[in-house]
This record gives structure tokens, sequence and C-alpha cells, in this order.
């Protein structure tokens, strides 16, 4: 009886465990963030509101601006030039699996981009929506929030540079050998 | 009030909740599609005077997709490339996680 007892708390305890740790995981891999705000940041998230605000949509027309040109880029760069070369290489027979990776990866990390940035806007716009004032606690958490949406598009930014790099490299590589 | 003069204000209330409903529909998709977040005509986003300014509309090159492969070729094509990156780069670290930081915002 005793015994059952003892095991009876053990199960109980291996699954108390087993589900904290599975909590971690989804949080680590949903990337939410469990900063908490300090008192300090509270009252100063209420005292500097409005310069917060105005900041936030500062950003957020500065970011817009940002995303057509860097937009505008990525796209000539895949339908006039990157693609072009890839199809006239291949009526040339002359075309590559590594050339065909890097236009494919561009191509997948460009769409990953416009996404991740509708995402990121979104977060964006809701922030700005919220009253700093009135639910500080909420607006600090959609912040954390949208700065990891921040980060993510900033990562494809620096991901669509290396492609279009590394495609130069592939270029060159090529060129050597002609 | 004639039928008549009653069914034209049916048609005219009718018109109106068509022409509301179609219409929100419409934003709706503009902003779940997120083109709204493209869009530089929407009040507060409208390009810089000096922005505009600076868009001389300039034909875009474009590599072609046949003909021969030859080092002159790529050349053009290497130096087409470069500058598309060197236009990228005049955005340094573009989307910084700084801006959105406690320091920046004061917190």
């Amino acid at each position: 009886m005793c015994y059952n007892k003892n095991m009876k708390k053990r199960y109980v305890s291996f699954y108390c465990i087993m589900l904290v740790v599975f909590c971690q995981v989804l949080m680590g891999l949903t990337g939410v963030e469990a900063k908490a705000m300090t008192d300090e940041q509270r009252s100063a998230l209420v005292l500097h509101c409005d310069a917060i605000h105005d900041s936030l949509k500062v950003l957020q027309r500065n970011d817009s601006r940002t995303r057509v040109y860097l937009g505008r880029y990525y796209e000539t760069i895949l339908n006039k030039l990157i693609t072009p070369l890839n199809v006239r290489l291949v009526e040339n027979s002359l075309s590559t699996n590594a050339l065909i990776d890097n236009q494919n990866n561009f191509a997948k990390t460009r769409t990953n981009f416009i996404i991740d940035y509708i995402e990121y806007q979104k977060d964006l716009e809701n922030l700005v929506a919220l009253d700093c004032r009135v639910e500080p606690e909420k607006f600090y958490e959609l912040l954390v929030q949208t700065r990891t949406k921040r980060k993510i598009v900033a990562e494809d930014t620096k991901r669509l540079r290396a492609l279009a790099v590394s495609n130069l490299e592939l270029v060159g590589e090529m060129r050597k050998k002609l | 009030m004639t039928k008549g003069g009653r069914n034209l204000i049916v048609l005219g209330v009718v018109s109106v909740l068509v022409a509301m409903g179609t219409t929100g529909v419409s934003l709706a998709i503009y902003h779940g599609s997120g083109d709204i977040y493209l869009d530089r005509s929407r009040p507060g986003y409208l390009p810089d005077e000096e922005e505009v300014q600076e868009e001389t509309p300039e034909e875009e090159y474009e590599f072609s997709k046949s003909g021969a492969v030859t080092k002159e070729v790529l050349d053009e094509y290497v130096k087409a490339l470069e500058t598309e990156i060197k236009a990228i780069d005049l955005y340094n670290e573009p989307f910084d996680e700084g801006a959105l930081s406690d320091e920046r915002l004061g917190l």
C-alpha cells in the first residue's frame, strides 16, 4: 500500500517535470521571451508614453520606406538578374546546381521576407494603437514580441544580401572556367 | 408615398449597403494581404519631397535570357549585380534590433 503511494508520488513528480520541460521547449520554439517589466520601466513607460508613441510612428514610417526600397532591389536581383542568367546558362548547357540552389534559396528567403515583414508590421501597428498609459504591461509584452519579429526581418535581409554575394562568387568561379 | 417612390428608396438603401459591404471586403483584403504596409500613398506615409526628387525613372537593366555566355557577358552581369548590392548596402543594418530596444525608447 505504502509502496503504491510512493510510486504514485513519483509518477506525479515525473509528469510535472515533463510538463515544465515541455512548456519551456514550446516557449523556446515560439520565440516567446518571458521578460518581465520592472517597476522603473513601468513608470518610464507611463511618463514618456507620448514620446514613445511618436518614435514608434516615425519607426513605422521609416520601416515602410526601407521595405519598399529593399523589396524593389530584391525583386530586381531575382527577376532581372539571377533568373535570366540561369535560363541563359541552361540554354547554353552551362547550368550548375549551385547557381540553381542559390536562385531557389533567394526566392524562398524573399518570400519569407515579405511574409515576416507583414507579421512584424501587424504587431507594430497594434503596438502603436495601444495606450501605454492605460495598459503598460500589455504594451511591454507586445513590444517584446514585436522586437522578436523585427529581428526575424533583419535576419531575412542579411540572408538575402549573403545570397546575392554568394551568387557573385559563383558567377566569378564560372567566369574563370570559361 | 407611391409604390414607385418606396421602391426607389429601397433601391437607394440596398445600393448603399452593397457599396458598404464591398468596400469593407476590399479593405479587409487590403489589410489582410499586407498591401497596406507597402502603400506609401496612405496618410502619414507619403514620400518626402527630397525622396520624390531622388527618384529619376531610369530604364532598369535586365539581363538577357538568351544568347551566348562569354566572359564579357558575365562581367556585365556582375557589374549589374554589384550595383544592386551597393544600393542595398546604403541601408545600414536594416530593421536593426536597437530601434525597439529599452534604451532607445527610454525605458
